[in-house]
């Protein structure tokens, strides 16, 4: 809305990265994955979610307790409005949704996207579901922006972890 | 003291603390009333220069050219879009701009450094030029540069302050608490005249 040039962001950090796995995989141990996507594999997700990738560099997480595997987890970062929002998105073993977390927040408005009341509608998603705000997503009023950020991330992650898990 | 006496300063004291606030709203709310624009079918369109448009109505999108599927921003949000032969360019209200090819549709997001609604949106092979209603951008190799800026109009200012926004940042909340405190001013301000009547 109206003003001129914006000012630096607002920088909210909501959780730590230990804090949203310490939530989601309680009493866990995580193991971090480097991925270098291939050509081929990054034209694949890319087509997939008709969305571009920033990178062929993925780190995944691997959750386990006494070495079995309990989940995957995956930070990413999506436009909101004007900057980033960082956030977690967890998975379990079936490659369904089990959380996602906000971590950083930068804009001034819309931060309502990291309550339970939005962030639970992604619980049990998985890669054959449309993860579309107005089909099963429903947005935050006043918040727009955001909530497709997080349902394109969302998105992301699954189609990643569905990929190379 | 007595509840009635205390309902009655309590009364008396938000009434006075809303005061300012619940004018200016008023005065704003009319003045935009008055100057309001309604929401036109089309929303915005534009000819790729091979015989293709593209448009996006109140519907979705719209033209021979419609090989996008499930956009990743929302088609409500649309403020102005371009199309080359090319690349696809779309503008979103006081959003980032998603921009794509047309022979491969892989949507990235260009954030800018200013918040107006972009009116215009034009792609001159790797440079984008926008419009918004102060300003002149362009955008070439990741840098974005003002060319031309014009100040912002009354009513522009009006607007802005009426939705609950100064200089870039929110204080809709001022709005917010105002209503929710003019609504329990005046339920209490009926309990005292039914009670003063009654007597």
């Amino acid at each position: 809305m109206g003003g001129a040039l914006y000012a630096s962001p607002t920088i909210k950090q909501y959780s730590t990265l230990e804090g949203a796995f310490q939530k989601v995989f309680p009493n866990t141990d995580f193991k971090k994955i480097d991925i270098t996507l291939s050509k081929k594999e990054k034209n694949q997700i890319e087509s997939a979610l008709q969305m571009a990738l920033p990178t062929q560099n993925v780190e995944l997480y691997r959750f386990e307790t006494m070495n079995k595997p309990v989940g995957f987890g995956m930070v990413t970062n999506h436009i909101g409005k004007h900057y980033p929002i960082t956030f977690f998105v967890a998975t379990n073993t079936n490659i369904e949704i089990k959380d996602v977390v906000v971590l950083i927040y930068r804009e001034d408005y819309g931060s309502d996207v990291r309550k339970r009341r939005f962030l639970k509608q992604f619980k049990g998603k998985t890669i054959d579901d449309p993860i579309q705000v107005n089909y099963d997503i429903t947005s935050i009023s006043g918040a727009t922006l955001s909530s497709y950020a997080i349902a394109n991330g969302v998105r992301e992650v699954l189609t990643i972890i569905e990929q190379k898990i | 003291m007595k509840f009635k006496t205390l309902l009655r300063k309590w009364h008396t004291f938000i009434g006075c603390l809303i005061l300012v606030p619940t004018i200016l709203l008023s005065l704003t709310g009319i003045y935009l009333i008055q100057n309001n624009q309604p929401k036109e079918a089309l929303i915005a369109a534009a000819f790729c220069g091979d015989d293709q448009w593209i448009g996006v109505s109140s519907v979705g999108f719209i033209g021979n050219l419609i090989n996008i599927k499930n956009p990743p921003f929302s088609l409500t949000n649309i403020a102005a879009l371009s199309c080359t032969k090319d690349f696809i360019d779309i503008a979103l209200d006081y959003g980032a701009i998603a921009s794509t090819r047309r022979d491969k549709i892989r949507w990235t997001f260009i954030p800018r450094p200013f918040d107006n609604k972009i009116k215009t949106i034009q792609r001159d092979g790797m440079t984008l030029h926008v419009s918004t209603q102060n300003d002149l951008w362009t955008f070439k190799f990741d840098q974005w540069k003002r060319v031309q800026h014009y100040p912002p109009t009354l009513a522009q200012r009006i607007y802005e302050f009426h939705a609950g926004w100064h200089n870039g940042k929110s204080f809709e909340y001022i709005w917010g608490i105002s209503s929710t405190l003019l609504i329990a001013v005046s339920l209490s301000g009926v309990w005292i005249f039914i009670r003063m009547i009654r007597r």
